[in-house]
């Protein structure tokens, strides 16, 4: 009698956590999409899931980061184009080797986060406006320095890194798996990451309480930046170019996974793993639009929506806290 | 009189925007002619309309970001509906309507849901531009009659109609903000809107006030789009959004609520219309213009801020602007 009312009981608060919900949400929509189509549990598809969600979910980590601080970064796609762009050229004028290239690539897409979060907390700006600017600027210097063209003629030990695979799985996929073990991790138990908990839920407390607020922001948004720039340089290589339309409104995506996963606007809220299967879930749900020969145009509807859904669950699971 | 002119407008802009035109002047030959001025004004007027809207609701503590899309999708809807053969001022009639219900809805998601602005309209943003793209499929919208073409090409006493237009709704919205009871409330629910509401005043419905005008002024916008090109295409109005909130920024008005004026959004718009036909003149590549417009951006509220916490010597708490601890 008592092992069936705790077994129940521990049924019940399970299904109130996000991410059992968000799991059994995903389980669903994959038997629903299974059964209306016969690719959707083919190999080739689900890899194509699989590496589609890679860049989304590298980005929407960063954006989650910085969604638990009280922000928000709408420039994250510009800056996956611009530090692409960066990295690809010098390879192709062969100017410096395949990791030096890397590095500052990197470098730059940190440096760019670094910007805005500077911005934001030296000049006391709403994040919004500042990373709206970023991103017309990132994405203009991006342009500037192509005239729109592809950058191509790339060194073969570049191409691995986002074309190489393990027993059949892309090597972004295993890294992008290694990045959210370790981001969870540190995210917990490495206290100047998890200070963000505190800055997002009440900045001008965490102030008060000896916490470098300015230096915690311009951190979680240089941090967003250098996750974006990691994606660059899977998409790049993936693709074997750069290109100043790269990343174009995967700001969206991962702003939606982030908020699906958990993240709330009003800071201080957030899971890794709930971001991980809102990622997965919108990739999904893509997926099956794709299958199901939909027009590809439906897909910004969908984005859209699904937006905006979550902002409205958000709000309704606050208020019921 | 320097202080009496600086409660009146933004003098520093002024003067920018006057010795930028005088050096434009006397560099090129074919500046300061009638064609220029007409090409400039025409260049901007759409984001000149939106202005306006933009204008009330950012004194009014929000901001609209769908403008852009309800722009693309009105310009497409009254080639649709003109295309059906409704005639041309139910067509107009029909599509400015739906363009308001739009921004009514994005007024009531922010009011039920008690979302930041920002990111409701983020998401109308991408579900209209995405309407806008299924119901045309990528195809542009062409065959509109040849009597429209008045709206975007006409001319009224010498003066292109859209600029006659933007003149005329300009010092509407003007006498509007600054003579009316109601409009006027604005700057009281912009600087504190929990004290307007506890003052009675129904911020819920001047929401839905706000929202409409923004809405209905893109979709006036898109109309006149359709109308000077003589067809629709989803690609209109792209960035359009960040050119307007540039302008109304630029010009004066606060992200923080209740400051601006139209007279100063009328200074924005024209600086933003002469550096935009100063680049082409200059011949600096269009890539350029993304730059410039986003370092604009930024710049000005870097220096609204700067200038605010001189005047005040007071910085902002952290949660007045970011978003968190609210």
């Amino acid at each position: 009698m008592t092992d069936n009312y705790r077994s129940f009981q521990l049924i019940s608060t399970a299904l109130r956590t996000r991410e059992v919900q968000l799991l059994l949400l995903t389980l669903i929509v994959s038997l629903i999409i299974s059964i209306l189509t016969p690719n959707f549990l083919t190999d080739s598809n689900l890899k194509s899931v699989a590496m589609g969600m890679t860049y989304d979910l590298i980005v929407a980590l960063g954006m989650t980061y910085v969604l638990i601080l009280g922000g928000l970064d709408l420039s994250v796609g510009s800056n996956i184009a611009l530090s692409g762009i960066i990295t690809t050229l010098l390879l192709q004028k062969g100017i410096v080797n395949v990791p030096v290239a890397i590095g500052i690539g990197l470098s730059v897409s940190f440096f760019i986060g670094a910007i805005n979060g500077a911005v934001i907390a030296r000049f006391r700006i709403n994040p919004f406006i500042v990373t709206l600017g970023m991103m017309s600027l990132a994405r203009g210097a991006a342009m500037v320095l192509t005239s729109g063209y592809f950058v191509t003629g790339l060194p073969e030990s570049f191409l691995i890194i986002g074309r190489g695979e393990i027993m059949g799985i892309p090597f972004p996929v295993i890294a992008s798996i290694i990045i959210v073990i370790i981001f969870n991790f540190l995210l917990k138990n490495w206290v100047h990451l998890s200070r963000a908990f505190h800055v997002g839920a009440n900045p001008d407390n965490a102030e008060l309480l000896g916490i470098n607020v300015k230096r915690t922001v311009i951190f979680g948004f240089a941090l967003c930046g250098l996750f974006a720039g990691i994606t660059a340089m899977f998409m790049c290589s993936r693709l074997a170019m750069g290109y100043a339309q790269f990343g174009l409104g995967i700001e969206l995506k991962a702003l939606g996974a982030a908020v699906i996963g958990g993240a709330t606007f009003s800071g201080g809220r957030g899971s890794i793993w709930g971001t991980f299967l809102g990622v997965l879930l919108l990739a999904l749900i893509n997926n099956g639009f794709v299958l199901m020969d939909a027009s590809i145009y439906w897909q910004k509807v969908v984005n859209g929506t699904i937006l905006i859904i979550a902002i409205a669950t958000a709000v309704r699971h606050s208020r019921r806290k | 009189m320097i202080r009496k002119l600086s409660e009146r407008t933004n003098l520093g802009l002024l003067t920018v925007t006057v010795v930028l035109f005088i050096a434009m002047s006397i560099s090129y030959s074919h500046f300061f002619t009638l064609y220029n001025l007409e090409v400039i004004a025409m260049g901007f007027v759409q984001e000149a309309l939106m202005a306006l809207g933009m204008t009330i609701v950012i004194i009014s503590g929000g901001i609209d970001l769908s403008i852009g899309s309800v722009l693309v999708f009105s310009s497409i809807l009254v080639g649709l509906f003109l295309k059906a053969k409704l005639g041309i001022a139910v067509s107009i009639f029909l599509t400015l309507c739906i363009s308001g219900l739009i921004g009514f809805t994005n007024a009531v998601m922010i009011n039920k849901l008690r979302a930041h602005p920002f990111i409701v309209t983020l998401g109308t943003m991408t579900v209209v531009r995405g309407l806008a793209l299924v119901i045309t499929e990528g195809h542009p919208v062409t065959g509109f009659p040849k009597s429209f073409s008045y709206f975007g090409q006409g001319y009224f006493f010498n003066i292109p109609f859209p600029v006659v237009l933007f003149i005329f709704l300009a010092i509407g919205f003007h006498i509007l903000l600054r003579h009316t009871k109601y409009f006027s409330q604005v700057y009281f629910i912009g600087s504190s809107s929990d004290a307007a509401r506890l003052c009675g005043i129904n911020v819920e419905r001047f929401r839905w006030v706000t929202y409409v005008i923004s809405s209905t002024l893109a979709g006036t916008a898109g109309i006149i789009t359709a109308s000077q090109y003589i067809s629709a295409n989803a690609s209109f109005g792209i960035d359009s959004e960040l050119r307007v909130i540039t302008a109304v920024i630029i010009g004066g008005a606060s992200l923080s609520g209740g400051v601006g004026t139209i007279g100063r959004t009328v200074l924005g718009v024209i600086f933003l219309a002469i550096v935009a036909n100063a680049m082409v003149q200059a011949g600096v590549p269009t890539y350029w213009e993304k730059v410039a417009y986003g370092a604009m951006l930024v710049f000005s509220v870097v220096l609204e801020q700067y200038f605010r916490y001189r005047r005040t010597g007071v910085e902002d708490n952290w949660r007045e602007f970011m978003l968190g601890g609210r």
